[in-house]
């Protein structure tokens, strides 16, 4: 082959049993790496909704840590590490229950985040339960000015001639 | 088994509450509280970026909560290390060490889920919930058998 072959004349060349075998091997090794791991959700457009899922997962968070607070009785005010923890360090009596309550509620969060950056924020729904639009009973439109990237409006989310979301 | 001695007791008291490990502990304790959005002053649905939509990677705060949590398994490992090293029964010397490793476990397991990437299943969380339940209450099992040299606290 010379070096002023085309691409497309190589295709015609013969090719020996023992380089055909070489090629399929290489591709197979080679496999995983062609599929390039892509950020979650990375795509545009993909975003719109990760804004409220993301806020929706935060706000489930807060209600855990305040059920977390509930669990083994005490006070209803939301349990973190440090009033979980520090008042047995190191070796007193902490509530274990509640410890793992607590554990469950961070890597619930975690887990549910991953979701949200998924394509299509694997299904999140702004009107389902605790999510920004949940009280919503008219139009649930995405707001990138909104906290929770929705805005509940009396208009049509398609309105060009009116909008509740500031800036359009 | 005989009671442990006046002195023995203080010796012991003196590494597990040692102002400065507690003081510490304490501020280990409130950075992950903040940095994973679980302290009270938290505003309504704001929170730790778990994951860097743009990279993948795991967002600066958890690293950081993770980074905290390492340090409270490190004070728990020194702690351990030095009751190891005092002069008190064999066997109340051997509880307090085990306890104080297996919560140290228990501290390293959050450090690593918390900056695991990837999908957290709900098999994946209740099996991390499993084994970092299984390091806390074996550690709370350990100290049990040594309460005559702890503090008492409220269970909160």
């Amino acid at each position: 082959m010379t070096g002023t072959d085309h691409w497309f004349d190589r295709l015609t060349y013969r090719y020996t049993r023992r380089q055909a075998l070489k090629a399929g091997a290489g591709i197979v090794l080679a496999w995983p790496l062609l599929k390039v791991a892509r950020p979650p959700a990375a795509t545009a457009g993909a975003g719109s909704c990760q804004k409220g899922c993301v806020w929706t997962a935060r706000a489930r968070s807060v209600t855990g840590q305040a059920t977390c607070a509930g669990v083994a009785g005490g006070a209803s005010v939301p349990v973190s590490f440090l009033s979980v923890w520090l008042g047995g360090f190191p070796l007193g009596l902490i509530s274990a229950a509640r410890e793992r309550c607590l554990d469950s509620v961070v890597l619930q969060q975690k887990a549910d985040y991953y979701d949200c950056l998924q394509p299509g924020c694997s299904g999140f729904d702004p009107k389902q339960a605790g999510g920004p639009c949940d009280s919503c009973s008219n139009n649930c439109c995405a707001c990138s000015a909104s906290s929770n990237g929705y805005i509940c409006c009396v208009f049509g989310c398609d309105d060009t001639q009116h909008s509740c979301c500031p800036g359009g | 088994m005989t009671a442990p001695t006046k002195a023995q007791i203080t010796q012991v008291r003196r590494v597990l509450y040692n102002r400065s490990s507690v003081g510490q502990v304490r501020d280990a304790l409130s950075s992950i509280d903040v940095l994973l959005g679980l302290a009270p002053s938290t505003p309504s649905g704001s929170g730790p970026t778990w994951i860097i939509p743009d990279t993948g990677q795991i967002g600066p705060s958890v690293i950081e909560a993770s980074r905290a949590a390492l340090r409270i398994a490190s004070i728990l490992e020194q702690e351990a290390s030095a009751i190891g090293g005092l002069s008190i029964p064999a066997a109340d010397r051997s509880h307090l060490v085990r306890a104080l490793n297996l919560q140290a476990s228990a501290w390293t397991a959050r450090a690593k889920a918390w900056v695991r990437t990837g999908p957290l299943s709900a098999a994946q969380i209740t099996s991390t919930l499993k084994i970092i339940g299984g390091y806390e209450s074996a550690a709370a099992a350990a100290a049990t058998k040594v309460s005559a040299y702890l503090i008492a606290t409220g269970t909160h």
